[in-house]
């Protein structure tokens, strides 16, 4: 990790901590766990030559269900049981999609001065954080809320909660199946069509593997109805 | 949308992770076609590639591979996503167009 995230890290480090996160070094994110998954905010970094070289941070939330990700991570799209470990329900990134249309959240800290602009970069995360990544935390903690943001829109590419059609259709059908079942054979209607019109080329693909979602996400519902 | 500077382990024609890692300086879904998408940049016309790119570039082609570290989350490709095979295409100076741009000048 650069001296540059060390920095941001250690102005974050208090003010996370008190509020049940903790650092993973391994995963570079600050992590909740919870009874059903856990809660994360990091961010991608990049370097440019800019202002005599500079890391470019963004702010990163996110949320996992265990239930929702097993799920779809038996489809094998990632590769090895520690990344599944951490893959996400629902992930925000807030360079794309910033919770107040054109404010930046993306923090930049210039290799020749560190110090206090990583202190800057910690104080504009912490108070995005209690604006809006409290709030965020505690709407995606409810599988229900992930499902019907998962799904809302359903004919659209890109998407402020899963950046990546047709992941999100993955998700989004298996976190509906889990908890609003009713809407299922609705959705995988919709996301095969949408996936036929937009993207010909991989329906069999996709449509083959929201076949399996489906599947999955009955047989995980009928096991968890027997266990009450 | 683009992913800037995501790594990748490309996979060797026996299905195993080569060794190290390479940058892609920008990767992506195409938005047309919902192809993935990368490009690497040079600053002049003549600008060798890497040991890492050597290495992982011509497999990825062939192969595909895996993200590593998270750069890829904001276009949904956690660490460990497995990336289908992709030529990365090698774009040079001099007169790059603007980082923010390399994406839409060839994909969008």
């Amino acid at each position: 990790m650069s001296n540059a995230q060390q920095a941001l890290v250690d102005g974050l480090t208090p003010f996370l901590g008190e509020r049940g996160f903790k650092w993973n070094k391994g995963r570079e994110g600050f992590f909740r766990k919870e009874p059903f998954g856990f809660l994360d905010l990091s961010w991608s970094t990049h370097v440019t030559g800019q202002n005599g070289g500079e890391f470019v941070l963004t702010p990163l939330l996110a949320v996992r269900h265990n239930e929702v990700d097993n799920i779809v991570n038996e489809l094998g799209l990632i590769h090895g049981d520690s990344n599944r470990r951490y893959t996400t329900t629902v992930t925000r990134s807030l360079g794309f999609f910033p919770f107040v249309d054109g404010r930046d959240e993306t923090q930049r800290i210039r290799i020749g001065n560190i110090e206090s602009d990583a202190k800057s970069a910690a104080s504009e995360v912490r108070s995005m954080f209690v604006q809006y990544g409290a709030a965020f935390f505690d709407k995606y903690s409810s599988l229900a809320a992930c499902s019907e943001g998962l799904n809302d829109v359903i004919e659209t590419k890109s998407h402020p909660l899963l950046n990546n059609f047709p992941m999100r259709a993955y998700y989004g059908l298996a976190a509906a199946a889990l908890c609003e079942p009713d809407r299922v054979e609705t959705l995988f209607t919709s996301y095969c069509q949408f996936s036929l019109r937009e993207f010909p080329d991989q329906y069999q693909q996709i449509s083959g593997r929201l076949t399996k979602v489906r599947a999955m996400a009955g047989a995980a519902l009928a096991i968890r109805a027997r266990s009450f | 949308m683009m992913a800037r500077q995501l790594s990748v382990r490309a996979y060797d024609d026996d299905g195993t992770l080569l060794p190290g890692r390479t940058q892609l300086d920008a990767a992506g879904w195409r938005l047309d076609n919902g192809a993935f998408g990368a490009l690497e940049t040079k600053l002049s016309p003549h600008a060798p590639l890497t040991q890492g790119q050597l290495l992982h570039f011509p497999a990825l082609a062939r192969n595909g591979g895996i993200v590593v570290g998270k750069n890829g989350r904001s276009i949904g490709m956690p660490a460990g996503f497995i990336v289908p095979p992709t030529k990365v295409q090698v774009i040079r100076g001099p007169g790059l167009p603007n980082p923010e741009s390399w994406w839409s000048n060839f994909y969008e």
